[in-house]
């Protein structure tokens, strides 16, 4: 007797022949098998994978090495076998080793592989959740980063606001008192208006300031349209329109053209000027020095884009007013505009842009005011 | 894409192998029509490293691979065949772009292999388990299926080289997923959301999907007809070409299938 199985079938795969060691094997009489489909012998797996996968090899092919495919014994227990398949003009032929013992072998190489391969994978996904709670992490800082910079900026504008505020209400408290103690005192009308008038003046004041802080918030509700512009026309034009007195603007410009969002940048001289205006004294006149340069960042910034800065700076120069000299603008814009807030206008319009605004005393009367914006050459 | 005529023909294989199951049809098909021959991601020759796990690990994603390939190459009322699997992957596929198909044959199709209350898909869930099981046993052997092949077309005998490379020949992983998607899938209530006439090629004995699936997938397509074939298996394309052209030719150069 042959020690391997060999299956002999038609083209139409029913069985012609099998020899007494399948048979045996299988616990079958070859009568019970003859004219089968081999379709019957086949596990439910190994039905599939030879009819979708190994079917086709053998036509195209003539022969399949090496294929394992379970055969089902008449009480049903699963014998694996080893197969090697051919096929001519007329049959189909199968011959193979019993895989008993190797299958239980292979069967444990099988899972300690699929045991490695699920540790693997894994390990891949864990790798993959570490990567992933890294890029959380990273976007968490940045929100905060950004949540303490509002914060700052929240803090800062609190200040100003109290500031700002505290000052015209107690003004209002000061003359109401002033006003009812006069009223008790049963003095003329005249000087009870005057005194109803500073109140008034003063809540105009308070609602101006409130109206800024308004106009303040929205700064960043509208995206900014960006587009190159003249920096000379631009000081020229905001100065035209505000109420500072000057001795004159002295240039000294490398980059003439910006570029950033027309209006807001406008805003910001505006702004500037009026703190220029707020910080000198009455009786003084200013003398701008104005410079543009362009300079590369040393900041951590990915994209080279952004590596050029340009440091626009304004240096005043704060001097007793000479009637004679000082060129002095009548705009009553300022006047009816309220005051406070300028300099967080000025932080504000520039860090929109991506930027920075600083403010440094630099002498005797002297103040330097910077403006770093992102540089576009044109 | 190749072939000659009017009419474009898809040509969709199913699992287990890939576009090289078609060859023996494909010089009929050709002389009548322009024919769309491709490979699933993951299958045959395709690249391997768009496979990604979480599309095909439904059917909507082999039919999003259709619509795809139909798409770029601006392919709209073409006539469909699948075998296998692909019937339902071309039912996915026509649910989400209907433009691109004019008609179906689905080739040996079943909407649900698990046998499911009333419904006899064929097999038990254990039954398919043993599927798996035999994939893992096998993927060994599949490396070695890269010997030279004779080919019968010798005209053809530049593809016989490339084809001798990539015959069937998968991934372990892949061919798992495929396997566990196209077996475990059930696309019973999609058969009526296709309404463009449709055939249904049944051989006898086919062991895969059996001649009650045939009539179940018939039953529930509205607008379908079933040719019940004399060949037997799963691959008739392959086992009996000839018939199956024959089935075609009665068949696809219908006015119903053209119009």
């Amino acid at each position: 007797m042959l020690p391997c199985a060999v299956i002999r079938m038609t083209l139409k795969e029913s069985i012609v022949d099998i020899n007494p060691y399948i048979l045996g094997k299988l616990s079958y009489g070859l009568e019970e098998l003859k004219n089968n489909s081999i379709n019957s012998l086949l596990s439910p797996g190994s039905r599939i994978l030879y009819k979708t996968h190994f079917y086709p090899i053998l036509v195209e092919k003539n022969m399949v090495h090496e294929i394992v495919l379970s055969l089902i014994g008449k009480d049903g227990t699963k014998h694996p076998f080893l197969f090697n398949m051919s096929m001519d003009a007329n049959d189909i032929f199968l011959t193979g080793l019993f895989l008993n013992k190797r299958n239980d072998y292979e069967s444990g190489l099988i899972e300690a592989k699929n045991a490695a391969e699920n540790a693997l994978l894994k390990n891949k996904e864990l790798m993959m959740a570490q990567k992933e709670l890294g890029q959380v992490q990273k976007s968490l800082e940045i929100q905060l980063s950004q949540e303490r910079s509002i914060n700052k900026e929240l803090r800062i504008l609190n200040k100003m606001i109290s500031h700002d505020l505290q000052e015209p209400l107690r003004k209002i408290q000061l003359f109401a008192s002033k006003t009812i103690s006069e009223a008790k005192r049963k003095y003329s009308w005249e000087v009870l208006a005057l005194n109803l008038n500073r109140i008034i003046d003063i809540a105009f004041e308070g609602h101006s300031l409130t109206k800024r802080l308004q106009q303040y918030s929205e700064l960043e509700f509208y995206p900014l349209r960006k587009a190159h512009f003249d920096l000379r026309g631009i000081i020229e034009s905001t100065k035209a329109k505000s109420s500072i007195s000057t001795y004159g603007f002295y240039y000294d410009l490398e980059v003439e053209s910006v570029y950033g969002d027309e209006n807001k940048i406008n805003l910001l001289f505006t702004e500037l000027f009026e703190l220029v205006n707020r910080i000198s004294s009455p009786d003084h006149a200013q003398t701008l020095r104005i410079t543009s340069r362009v300079f590369e960042s040393n900041e951590n910034v990915l994209n080279t884009f952004h590596r050029k800065k340009l440091r626009i700076c304004i240096i005043t120069h704060s001097q007793v007013s000479d009637r004679d000299t000082v060129k002095r603008n009548n705009s009553e814009s300022s006047d009816r505009r309220g005051v406070g807030l300028d300099l967080a206008f000025c932080e504000k319009i520039t860090t929109l842009h991506g930027g920075s605004f600083s403010r440094e005393n630099i002498g005797p009367e002297k103040v330097s005011m910077e403006i770093v914006l992102p540089y576009v050459s044109l | 894409m190749i072939g000659n005529g009017d009419r474009t023909i898809i040509l969709a294989h199913g699992f287990g192998c890939d576009q090289a199951m078609w060859r023996y049809i494909l010089p009929f098909l050709e002389k009548h029509f322009r024919v769309l021959v491709f490979d699933y991601v993951g299958c045959g020759r395709s690249d391997i490293t768009c496979y990604d796990e979480n599309r095909y690990g439904k059917l909507t994603g082999y039919a999003q691979d259709i619509i795809e390939i139909c798409e770029e190459l601006s392919i709209e009322k073409a006539i469909f065949i699948g075998h296998s699997v692909s019937s339902m992957i071309g039912v996915l596929a026509y649910i989400e772009r209907p433009k691109i198909f004019r008609s179906m044959v689905m080739i040996c199709p079943s909407s649900c292999y698990l046998n499911t209350g009333d419904y006899h898909g064929g097999f038990e869930k254990s039954e398919l388990e043993d599927l798996l099981e035999m994939l893992d046993s096998n993927y060994i052997e599949w490396a070695n299926y890269l010997a030279p092949v004779v080919m019968k077309n010798h005209e053809k005998s530049h593809l016989s080289e490339e084809l001798a490379e990539s015959f069937c020949s998968m991934d372990k992983s892949i061919t798992k997923n495929f396997a566990r998607v196209t077996f475990f899938s059930d696309n019973r209530k999609d058969l009526n959301k296709v309404d463009i006439p449709c055939l249904i090629v049944q051989c006898t004995e086919d062991d895969i999907a059996n001649q009650r699936v045939g009539q179940f997938v018939k039953d529930n397509l509205p607008n379908s007809k079933i040719v019940n074939m004399d060949a037997s298996g799963h691959c008739p394309h392959l086992s009996h070409p000839q018939e199956t052209i024959d089935v075609l030719k009665n068949e696809l150069l219908t006015e119903k299938f053209l119009a």
